[in-house]
């Protein structure tokens, strides 16, 4: 009698439960939105594109279906993402879903509006939104960078981003930026977010490869998309832009980045025309000396880079002259702190503030919060006297001694 | 030897101690002392762990005299009636922080995976387990806790090991927060975080032996504050200061944040699962506890029919409080209002003995 | 020869007709014998229901040594006939020195010391006995003027040679199993424990207490109070239709509605001997080719014969497996539709697409698609096993391949919920017992129903009730995950074991009276 009864009271509440739950969906009612894109509008509105993958395209053999596009891409203006979907499930048949949503697009019109932050802060509400999405800023407009980014070799987009961010952990022209970053870089120091473009610029031709920005890159009949440099963010709004070699300073200065392979060129000191290839790794976390005790902070920053030499145009042989090794490391790290002065200048000068992350160092310095504050780091930062320390050691010569001349006197 | 005889020994009572106070570094317990320390919240919640042990050393001391677990201490020390008044009061504390938390732990849950969900609903299943496994006694909460244990650590080092990346040691500077004078401050007044602690001796007479409770209950405690301690820590090395304030539930954002490379990056859900598991007994524990003392207030001998008709009431009381923030402000209250009877009762108990002492 | 009235029976017995309507028979076997032989003969004849009962054979001799008629009791095909010729008839027919002896006592002794060559000889003076001996297939020898008769052990039941074990095979270690006659098997045991500790009990039950068992233990290890539970277990069953093992099992746990079983069946002798020097208890019976193991903990349900003889990595390899393999089991498809329905952050997002697009054409919510699936993968397993077996071969190319494969062309269900349930099923013959295999393949409907209702919220909510329920489970007194829950002394032998070497140390959840299998080893 007693078990009839358990029996009942069970089978009454899994009844219950199964016309319950509400949130449950089936996975192929969702359509999964993998790139969101803002743009700012007249107003208090914000035009906010949705890139839908479309599972049918890309993933399987089974259910292909081969006339529709991999993605479908819809804009709608509104004030926030939240109504902004809601409008867009008025247009799309299945409930749109973020919880694959990795990348985040922002024109430069929209970084630089203050709605920007508003709206990015109201966006970090929503259940499904990760900390760990990336932010990417666009000199067009999102929707149009959105629409015109056909990678030829990725069918879906998640795929390219995916493979893009991987290059970017390494290569370090670009800052790795997500929304966890630009939360914890509000108080006035400068969040690096990435740079990028589908619109070809024809500037110049640079010698040092690093000096582009996104859109300068000089190539032809590729990918729409180039991504290069970062741009500037300070207290929620974005005040400006950096080339590839300015953001790539900024990482080797921060004290706890790892850089794992950064290709530069330098000019060779043994033949004024010609340049030297060269990978530098840094493996050890920036050392940094700050002093606190006066009223302009002093900071000294020492860099360890190894290097690997990758080619040398000038044919001169700096393997096995222990010389000439020595005054192409004294070269690389001469112009690299002059490059990292005229830097240091520009971030004090124009951005007046520091994208070193070097604050997070100051912290240390005191014992309470009030007191780091009173003391005002940010706002002391233009007046401070940085010197900047590379150490170069050239480790790995590649698999040529010298270079191989033509009519070579061995041969003979 | 006789093995199921309903005793328990230091390992389940050391299991339990963490199921029951390390499990809170997991809930909104963190928002508070991060409101209250802000980046210094480690350090806030380790000296609220040495402030609270202090009173229970001397508990553990005057139960090691007299040989008695803390109800009986009580009666003797301070006489039926009285005793029965501290009891009552107990329950009547602990029952409201059971049906808050109840509520508060659903709360996470519902808004953070099950948002259009009936919280009640949840409440119902999530209660209707934890009596499940209640109902099952001491014993076997004790050593289910045991059995779990070796999850929660594995758990805790998967955790510690998937947001290594995303950690910044900086952030947890300057190391004193808002400074030592408002921590010392607050410190007394958060005790009863870790009452739990002092709620389990009413269990030594569960314990094989007075030694094996005092080892249990010694490590466990330690174990807790650890766990608290580096998940605090956690917290303000990911999300940073001011960002970490803003933050409604944050031992799920962290484990938001958990992951093994690019492809394995989303598994908050198999964290959560493992969370509910230790919540589950969480509550079990919570659940029996509330019915003995309850039983002991009323001088009810057979105590573990009640635990069904306490877990339905507290299913109701859940019920009342509007939403998570009037229940972190009402959790607030109950913790602080209730700190200074926990610290103080181990002293004034301690000066009754002495005067029975002098006066025998 | 006439064979009397019941009337005249019942008079001459001293019973009233009212006494034993109910069960005529009842009132004689209770009886003693008495010193006439042809009333002794009788009443034997009428508990048979002889001669209209085929099955009781009365051959009447002349002990020509003694020079007095007596008369052999066998039941056919119980008893050996050709023993019962050699050892009984041959020897009184054929010896004729000539030896005196005129009081009945002095005859019986006389038979049982100079004329039988049996090896078992043993003098009773109660139907009872005389009734069960002649079911056991012994013959029953009465001479005249005795009020008791001789039992010759002559059993001639018919049972098969010893041979390889079909469900707990192994590639190292012995390869004997046991069979369906109880001598045979308690020999198997003694092969392996060459101990005079070693006690053999029997124990009669039933309500005729017709039915016998075997009761095996180390004295000088096995707990007392674990030994006289499941002797008053046993003692306790009523039905005498528990005539072998399987049904015992069931006549004695303690939770027969429960999904874990409390009580272990193992068809090898080397590992009943390897729990009997643990301290359990074996039981044997007739018809049943096992040996039942009371107490039992998880890991014997877990642990497989070929653990122990395998080498330490291999084996502690083979429990890895076999751990995650239960898992899997268990918790993939409830994991699966979890995920699908509820938390789809979690696949990467090109295995999500895949899932997706596959889904698009199937018209069905993924928990019936996988219900669908799992049963049918039940139905072939089941259809396996009750399949003759000349034609059993096809049963697993046409469900899995074709089945599986049809099922996708036609939409009916996701191709990766084929390989869910193909993983599932594969994983669950990992599990050694056939019990646990069963009561977690049924676990998994749970998993999926909770996983259903509520994700992993509801698995987590489900899992702990599991959890808790494993520890809080008992067999005959021994908590189910001991010495895990609570944690007791024994050597390491759970989840993982430690060398063989080093482990000296019983299992302690099982009270042992010798705490040590050897000397703690030294070093190392």
């Amino acid at each position: 009698m007693i078990r009839r009864l358990w029996l009942t009271v069970a089978m009454g509440m899994m009844s219950l439960a199964l016309a319950g739950c509400a949130d449950r969906v089936e996975v192929e009612r969702l359509a999964h939105v993998v790139v969101l894109g803002l743009d700012y509008e007249e107003g208090n509105f914000i035009n906010v594109t949705f890139q839908i993958a479309n599972p049918q395209v890309g993933s399987t053999d089974r259910g292909q279906a081969e006339k529709e596009p991999p993605t479908d891409i819809v804009s709608i203006k509104s004030t926030d993402v939240v109504t902004a979907r809601e409008l867009a499930n008025t247009i799309i048949p299945r409930q749109l879903d973020f919880s694959h949503l990795q990348t985040l697009i922002i024109s430069e019109s929209m970084a630089r509006s203050p709605v920007f932050h508003k709206t990015v802060s109201s966006l970090v509400r929503i259940p499904e939104i990760r900390r760990e999405m990336s932010m990417i800023i666009c000199r067009e407009e999102a929707a149009t960078f959105i629409k015109k980014n056909k990678p030829r070799m990725e069918t879906r987009p998640h795929k390219y981003y995916e493979y893009m961010l991987d290059q970017w952990a390494i290569r370090a022209v670009v800052p790795d930026s997500n929304l966890n970053g630009y939360l914890k870089n509000l108080a006035g120091e400068l969040y690096l977010v990435i740079y990028a473009t589908t619109e070809r610029l024809e500037d110049e031709i640079f010698e040092n490869e690093a000096l582009y920005r996104a859109g300068e890159v000089p190539a032809e009949e590729t990918d729409p998309v180039q991504m290069m440099g970062s741009a500037v963010l300070k207290e929620g709004r974005m005040i400006g832009t950096m080339n590839g070699q300015e953001t790539r300073y900024a990482m080797l200065l921060r004290h706890e980045e790892k850089v794992h392979s950064v290709i530069s060129s330098f000019p060779d000191p043994l033949k004024e025309t010609e340049r030297v290839t060269v990978r530098l790794l840094k493996t050890e976390s920036a050392k940094l000396k700050i002093d606190v005790s006066e009223e302009v902070p002093r900071i000294e920053a020492k860099v360890k880079l190894y290097g690997q030499l990758l080619s040398t145009e000038g044919m001169e042989n700096y393997v096995t002259n222990l010389d000439h090794q020595e005054l192409l490391e004294q070269t690389i790290e001469d112009v690299m702190t002059r490059e990292t002065m005229d830097f240091i200048r520009r971030t004090q000068e124009e951005f007046r503030s520091e994208p070193f992350n070097w604050h997070n160092q100051v912290r240390k310095k005191f014992w309470t919060w009030n007191d780091y504050i009173r003391y005002d780091f940010i706002g002391k930062y233009p007046r401070a006297e940085v010197k900047v320390v590379y150490e170069v050691e050239i480790e790995n010569f590649g698999k040529q001694f010298e270079p191989v001349t033509v009519n070579d006197k061995h041969a003979e | 030897m006789q093995i199921t005889d309903g005793k328990i020994g230091a390992r389940e009572i050391l299991s339990m101690i963490v199921m029951v106070v390390g499990i809170k570094a997991t809930d909104t317990t963190p928002n508070m002392m991060i409101y209250h320390a802000q980046n210094a919240a480690w350090l806030f919640s380790l000296m609220i762990g040495v402030v609270m042990l202090i009173p229970f050393l001397v508990l553990l001391r005057l139960m090691g005299r007299y040989r008695m677990g803390l109800y009986d201490l009580l009666v003797h020390l301070t006489g039926r009636w009285v005793a029965t008044l501290i009891v009552a009061w107990m329950f009547v504390w602990l029952f409201i922080s059971a049906a808050l938390n109840t509520r508060s732990y659903i709360d996470i849950v519902n808004t953070l995976f099950f948002p259009q969900t009936s919280l009640y609903f949840m409440c119902l299943f999530f209660l209707l387990f934890s009596w499940l496994v209640a109902k099952r006694g001491f014993e076997t909460i004790g050593r289910t806790s045991w059995l779990l244990l070796s999850l929660v650590v594995f758990i805790s080092l998967v955790l510690s090991v998937s947001i290594w990346q995303d950690m910044n040691l900086s952030h947890l500077y300057p190391l004193l927060g808002p400074g030592l004078g408002d921590l010392l401050k607050e410190t007394p007044r958060h005790a009863s975080l870790y009452a739990e602690l002092v709620l389990m001796c009413f269990m030594l007479p569960y314990a094989t032996t007075y030694r094996s409770f005092r080892q249990g209950t010694l490590l466990g405690y330690g174990l807790s504050i650890f766990v608290i301690v580096l998940l605090n820590a956690y917290y303000v090395m990911v999300f940073d200061y001011p960002a970490v304030e803003h933050i409604s539930f944050p031992y799920q954002q962290l484990t938001r944040a958990a992951s093994f490379g690019r492809q394995v990056a989303h598994i908050e859900a198999i964290f959560l699962g493992l969370w509910i598991i230790t919540a589950v007994m969480h509550f079990a524990i919570y659940l029996y506890l509330t019915a003995y003392l309850f039983a002991r207030t009323f001088r009810i001998h057979e105590f573990e029919p009640l635990i069904l008709p306490l877990t339905g009431l507290c299913l109701l009381l859940s019920g009342f409080p509007k939403n998570v923030v009037q229940i972190n402000e009402i959790r607030d209250m109950v913790i602080s209002s209730a700190s200074i009877v926990y610290l103080a009762l181990p002293f004034v108990l301690w000066g009754l003995k002495l005067w029975r002492d002098r006066s025998s | 020869m006439a064979f009397r009235s019941w009337n005249y029976l019942r008079s001459r017995a001293g019973l009233s007709s009212a006494q034993s309507e109910s069960d005529p028979m009842r009132a004689f076997i209770d009886g003693q014998l008495t010193d006439d032989m042809l009333m002794n003969i009788q009443t034997l004849a009428n508990l048979f229901d002889y001669p209209d009962n085929d099955s009781l054979k009365i051959r009447h001799i002349h002990i020509r040594a003694l020079q007095v008629d007596a008369a052999v009791l066998y039941v056919e095909g119980a008893a050996d006939g050709q023993a019962v010729e050699r050892t009984i008839i041959r020897p009184c027919l054929e010896n004729d020195q000539q030896l005196d002896a005129h009081q009945p006592a002095e005859r019986i002794n006389i038979i049982k010391q100079q004329l039988l060559p049996s090896l078992a000889v043993k003098e009773s003076e109660t139907y009872q006995e005389l009734n069960d001996a002649l079911l056991h297939g012994n013959t029953v020898l009465i001479i005249p003027q005795s009020s008791r008769a001789i039992i010759i052990e002559t059993p001639g039941f018919e049972y098969r040679t010893v041979e390889m074990p079909q469900v707990e095979q192994v590639l190292r270690g012995p390869k004997e199993a046991f069979i369906e006659s109880t001598d045979v098997n308690r020999s198997l045991i003694r092969k392996h424990i060459k101990d005079h500790n070693l006690r053999c009990e029997k124990i009669t039950f039933g309500k005729r207490k017709q039915n016998t068992a075997l009761m095996l233990y180390m004295r000088n290890i096995a707990d007392d109070q674990t030994i006289q539970r499941v002797k008053k277990r046993i003692e306790q069953v009523e039905s005498d239709a528990v005539t072998n093992l399987f049904l015992l099992e069931q006549s004695i746990e303690e939770r027969p509605y429960s999904l874990l079983p409390s009580i272990l069946l193992t068809e090898r002798p080397d590992r009943a001997a390897a729990f009997l020097q643990e301290g359990h208890v074996v039981v044997l019976m007739d018809n049943s080719p096992v040996a039942l193991i009371a107490p039992i903990t998880f890991w014997a349900l877990f642990h497989a014969a070929e653990d122990q003889y395998q080498r330490w990595v291999v084996a502690n390899f083979m429990r890895l497996i076999r751990l995650f393999a239960m898992l899997v089991t268990m918790l993939i498809p409830g994991v699966y539709v979890a995920i699908t329905t509820f938390h789809v952050e979690m696949l990467p997002t090109d295995l999500m697409l895949a899932i997706s697009a596959a889904r698009e054409r199937v018209p069905f919510p993924i928990v019936v698609e996988i219900i669908f699936m799992e049963l049918t993968f039940e139905m072939i397993r089941e259809s396996g096993v009750r399949v003759p077996a000349p034609i059993g071969t096809t049963i697993g190319i046409v469900g899995a391949l074709v089945l599986g494969q049809a099922a996708v062309d036609a939409n009916l269900v996701s191709p990766i919920l084929v390989i869910i349930v193909a993983i599932t099923g594969l994983a669950s013959y990992i599990i050694p017992d056939i019990t646990l295999n069963f009561a977690i393949r049924v676990q998994r409907f749970m998993f999926i129903l909770f996983g259903y209702m509520f994700g992993f919220f509801g698995l987590a909510l489900y899992m702990s009730f599991v959890i808790a329920y494993l520890v809080s489970y008992k067999s005959f007194g021994v908590p189910f995950m001991s010495p895990l829950a609570p944690r007791l002394p024994a050597s390491r032998d759970m989840f993982t074991r430690s060398a063989f070497r080093q482990q000296w140390l019983r299992p302690s959840n099982l009270s042992p009276k010798e705490k040590f299998k050897q000397h703690k080893p030294e070093g190392n």
